[in-house]
């Protein structure tokens, strides 16, 4: 029963992330002065904060092959870097920082910065392309601040999707995992 | 925090964390999608997006006007303004009606064209990291779509394909300051690179590198891809420039090019699968 609980927990996560990677691709929906939220970042850092490093991980590595799939970067590149960011994610949940919606806002900004960061830095601060820092400043950390911001609402769904199979999955029996 | 390094999950996560890294690198030597992973994409990705891209389209086609009511305003204002300056300029028959034919020759490309293969492709997504327009269309390999194919709209060229599944591909655009084509300005017949810059993405500009200092390349000229290199075919429109500027170096010139087509609000293109000489070119 609780994992069937489980599977369906995680199906709802995917079916999220499907929908999210779907409308952060539609042509000018959520654009914002020419800058558009990372949705799928949102979620997974929402889910690893939820879920702990493990599944928190591995759910980022299939969000972010989500986003791959329109994405400026080549394939697989959204996937590692959300599975790094999320997997520490998990673990400084578990250790020092609380599941909060101020954390949620801070990781969901740091991993959309650190994700298109690096990426910033072999596309175009390697090969020292002029003007870059202008991209940098007018679009990226927009980019990752509206990211913030839209991480709320989905943190705030997530939390409750989450509360909602736990109390379902202790109904059966199960104990809540140690870092609650 | 110690245990987790000596548990069984982080040896698991080391294990994913290889196996994404070496897709990864799969990705940027193939320059192509996995197989399985196209597969993935075609069955679950590209006909949702294809569906919320069309909505979308017509959501914003019907709405249009009562959210930009003012800039409808004035753009009517400001065409109203054009409109008289033209009235001006007809004064020049002439050398309009001629420049009017020319526009009509890049406009019937593929009457001209005979070799050309066109595969038309619907714009289905555009993710928050395109900083210079890129964007994905529902074709791929599956209609003949090939990396480095030019895609084109009937106004002029608007970049190239990158990667490519079995139905869907995606696009850089000549915004991006990681693409350079060959470029030729149809008067004067100097030759440059034309690629994006920076500064000039923004305004949805681009820029034609390296004419030569004597080049006599001037405002409203046009600019043609020169076919040099053989990937993309001679003659498709480029845009028109608009300024021509000395490089920092002082070494050689450079023009900032209008593009002709609509880079940042394309729906709909022409992808070119193939055409006389781009085999001798590969």
């Amino acid at each position: 029963m609780n994992l069937r609980c489980k599977a369906a927990k995680f199906g709802t996560y995917f079916l999220l992330a499907y929908l999210l990677t779907v409308l952060q691709a539609t042509p000018g929906l959520f654009a914002m002065g020419g800058v558009r939220p990372v949705l799928t970042a949102g979620l997974a850092v929402a889910v690893a904060m939820c879920e702990g490093e493990f599944a928190g991980g591995l759910f980022a590595a299939g969000a972010g092959l989500l986003c791959d799939f329109f994405s400026y970067n080549k394939l697989g590149y959204n996937a590692l870097l959300f599975f790094l960011c999320c997997v520490v994610i998990g673990l400084l949940v578990q250790s020092y920082m609380r599941p909060v919606m101020i954390n949620c806002f801070l990781f969901a900004f740091l991993t959309v910065t650190v994700t298109e960061s690096v990426s910033f830095f072999f596309r175009f601060f390697i090969r020292g392309v002029e003007g870059a820092f202008v991209l940098y400043a007018t679009r990226i950390l927009p980019m990752a601040l509206y990211t913030a911001v839209a991480a709320l609402p989905i943190y705030w769904l997530v939390r409750r999707l989450h509360d909602a199979f736990e109390k379902r999955m202790e109904g059966n029996g199960q104990l809540r995992p140690p870092f609650y | 925090m110690e245990d987790f390094f000596k548990s069984r999950r982080f040896k698991v996560l080391l294990v994913v964390l290889t196996v994404l890294f070496t897709f990864l690198l799969r990705s940027i030597y193939t320059g192509g999608f996995m197989p399985f992973v196209s597969g993935l994409g075609d069955l679950v990705m590209a006909p949702a997006n294809k569906l919320t891209a069309s909505v979308s389209t017509a959501l914003e086609d019907r709405f249009y006007p009562f959210f930009h009511a003012r800039e409808l305003m004035e753009e009517n204002e400001r065409l109203r303004e054009e409109n008289r300056l033209l009235e001006g300029k007809l004064v020049d028959y002439q050398s309009l009606k001629n420049e009017n034919e020319q526009f009509r020759e890049f406009l019937e490309i593929k009457e001209e064209n005979k070799s050309f293969v066109f595969q038309p492709a619907n714009v289905i997504g555009r993710t928050p990291d395109s900083h210079f327009g890129s964007f994905t269309i529902d074709a791929g390999t599956n209609q003949g779509v090939s990396p480095r194919d030019a895609v084109i709209t009937a106004d002029g060229l608007v970049g190239v394909v990158t990667e490519v599944s079995r139905s869907f591909a995606k696009v850089q655009t000549i915004l991006d300051v990681s693409v350079s084509i060959g470029g030729v300005d149809i008067y004067t017949l100097d030759t440059g690179v034309v690629g994006g810059s920076m500064a000039l993405a923004g305004q949805g500009l681009c820029k034609m590198d390296f004419l030569p200092r004597e080049s006599g390349a001037a405002p409203g000229d046009i600019i043609n891809t020169s076919g040099i290199g053989g990937q993309l075919p001679s003659g498709l429109k480029i845009g028109s420039i608009q300024t021509v500027e000395t490089e920092t170096s002082g070494l050689s010139l450079y023009a900032v090019i209008k593009p002709s087509a609509d880079i940042l609000s394309v729906k709909t293109v022409q992808v070119i699968t193939a055409f006389d000489g781009e085999e001798d070119a590969q």
